[in-house]
């Protein structure tokens, strides 16, 4: 494909709160091209999670243009919406598995949406059960697993519909140091072997170093600097990317 | 022995009867009211303030009214829908009108604890509307609903005693006739028995149900 996977072109989102409306997303301007593993820091208040939750259209942006693979979320309603929410896959920091369904059975979620066949259904979540080292655990409830197979289970639920991208918040945070090394290389086999472009939307920089092609710093709800993570971390530019790199590990 | 019996089975059917027809009507249209209420509160999958204001109000409203006052208060809707406002059949009516504001409440109760993360979750996979509610707000809250139907029932089977009144018959109204107007301690000792019987099997057949049904984490629950 050619061009950038994902566009954001003069997003901006404000939220109305008691003390007045906060400006969470002041026009953030940011592509991602196909195939990279892209960062996105800041600290906690900076406006990642609104960014990632306009990206799947969690939040309207009260202007500017959403697109990923096309399509331009800021713009769609109803059906069109739908189909385009195929195209990517939200891996939430609170995972957000169904309680009531077995390992299986959530990963098997979005094609029962789509009404697809149960033959393909069942060799769809097979395949990924099996690359997601799952298949023992197929039969068992999100209660019964660890934290890090959760997740593990929570990246293929995201997958099931073969996304372009696979958007992840803060997918390290509250992890031990074993589970976010493999919980990384995971997100890296993710782009290499089936050629999701990830984002990693995430306050530590550590798990940007490790996977991240690239690196955006936001800053009160701006894009304060973008570019290869050597060059950010290295040779930070901005005052917002110094005073990240000075406070956070 | 044989009298009880006489007066004790016909009772404990038409009981039964009253119990199932209302609680099936009441529990089918408290659910799609609970649905309604939960989905268009504020802040929620499509709010829609106006409507869950109105919504609100009315089943308030339906709440208010002591049971033993709504049996009387709506005796002519009763003989339009049922034909009379006397009898098993008629007694129905009431039933479902007193039944459902609460069920509606409950059914919001136990939806609204669904973490709306899952929803969310649901939602961005591509969701039509009726699939959210299926799969995320139903199939995740279904030990809870379990409880509100085990609630519901039970609660029926002692409004049910009330209806008596329109000529309902059951068990409440086999106990006033015979065991405290004709003095009769054996019938009303009979038929609070088959009362608290009916009860505690309707509670734990739901409880069990319920359990059953839950796959959350042991302290979660």
């Amino acid at each position: 494909m050619a061009g950038p996977l994902v566009t954001l072109e003069g997003v901006y989102k404000q939220f109305a709160h008691a003390g007045g409306p906060v400006t969470a997303l002041d026009n953030v301007n940011l592509t991602v091209d196909p195939g990279t593993i892209q960062g996105v820091v800041g600290f906690s208040g900076s406006g990642k999670s609104t960014l990632l939750r306009c990206l799947c259209r969690l939040e309207k942006p009260d202007r500017g243009q959403v697109k990923v693979a096309g399509a331009d979320l800021a713009a769609l309603e109803g059906e069109a919406l739908r189909q385009a929410r195929k195209r990517i896959g939200v891996v939430f920091q609170q995972l957000h598995l169904l309680q009531a369904r077995t390992v299986a059975a959530n990963i098997a979620l979005g094609l029962e949406l789509e009404h697809q066949p149960d033959r393909a259904i069942q060799d769809r979540t097979r395949e990924l059960l099996d690359w997601f080292g799952l298949s023992a655990l197929a039969d068992r409830y999100p209660s019964q697993l660890s934290g890090g197979q959760r997740q593990r289970v929570a990246i293929a639920r995201a997958l099931a519909s073969a996304p372009a991208v696979l958007l992840t918040d803060e997918p390290t945070s509250a992890q031990d140091a074993e589970t976010t090394v493999s919980v990384l290389r995971l997100l890296r086999r993710v782009r290499d072997e089936l050629g999701v472009t990830v984002l990693l939307v995430t306050h530590e920089l550590e798990a940007v170093r490790a996977i991240c092609d690239r690196v955006a710093v936001l800053d009160h709800g701006r894009i304060a600097e973008e570019g290869p993570v050597s060059e950010v971390f290295g040779r930070p530019q901005s005052e917002a990317a110094k005073r990240l790199l000075v406070t956070t590990p | 022995m044989s009298e009880l019996l006489r007066l004790l089975l016909p009772a404990t059917l038409e009981t039964l009867a009253m119990v199932s027809a209302s609680g099936l009507l009441a529990g089918t249209g408290g659910l799609l009211l609970g649905i309604l209420l939960t989905v268009t509160a504020p802040g929620r999958l499509y709010p829609a303030p106006l409507l869950h204001r109105l919504l609100s109000a009315v089943i308030n409203f339906g709440r208010s009214v002591p049971f033993i006052i709504l049996i009387v208060a709506v005796v002519p809707f009763t003989r339009l829908i049922a034909g009379t406002s006397i009898g098993t059949a008629a007694a129905i009516v009431p039933l479902v009108l007193g039944a459902l504001p609460y069920v509606a409440r409950l059914v919001e109760a136990a939806l609204l604890e669904v973490d709306h993360g899952v929803v969310e979750a649901v939602v961005v996979m591509g969701a039509r509307p009726w699939q959210v509610v299926v799969h995320a707000y139903l199939a995740e809250s279904l030990p809870a609903l379990t409880r509100v139907v085990t609630v519901l029932l039970v609660t029926l089977v002692s409004y049910s005693a009330m209806a008596g009144t329109v000529g309902g018959g059951g068990l409440g109204d086999l106990a006033i006739r015979y065991g405290y107007q004709r003095f009769r301690p054996d019938v009303m000792a009979a038929t609070v028995v088959v009362l608290v019987t009916l009860v505690q099997s309707l509670q734990t057949a739901g409880d069990r149900l319920a359990r059953r049904l839950d796959h959350r984490a042991p302290q979660a629950r």
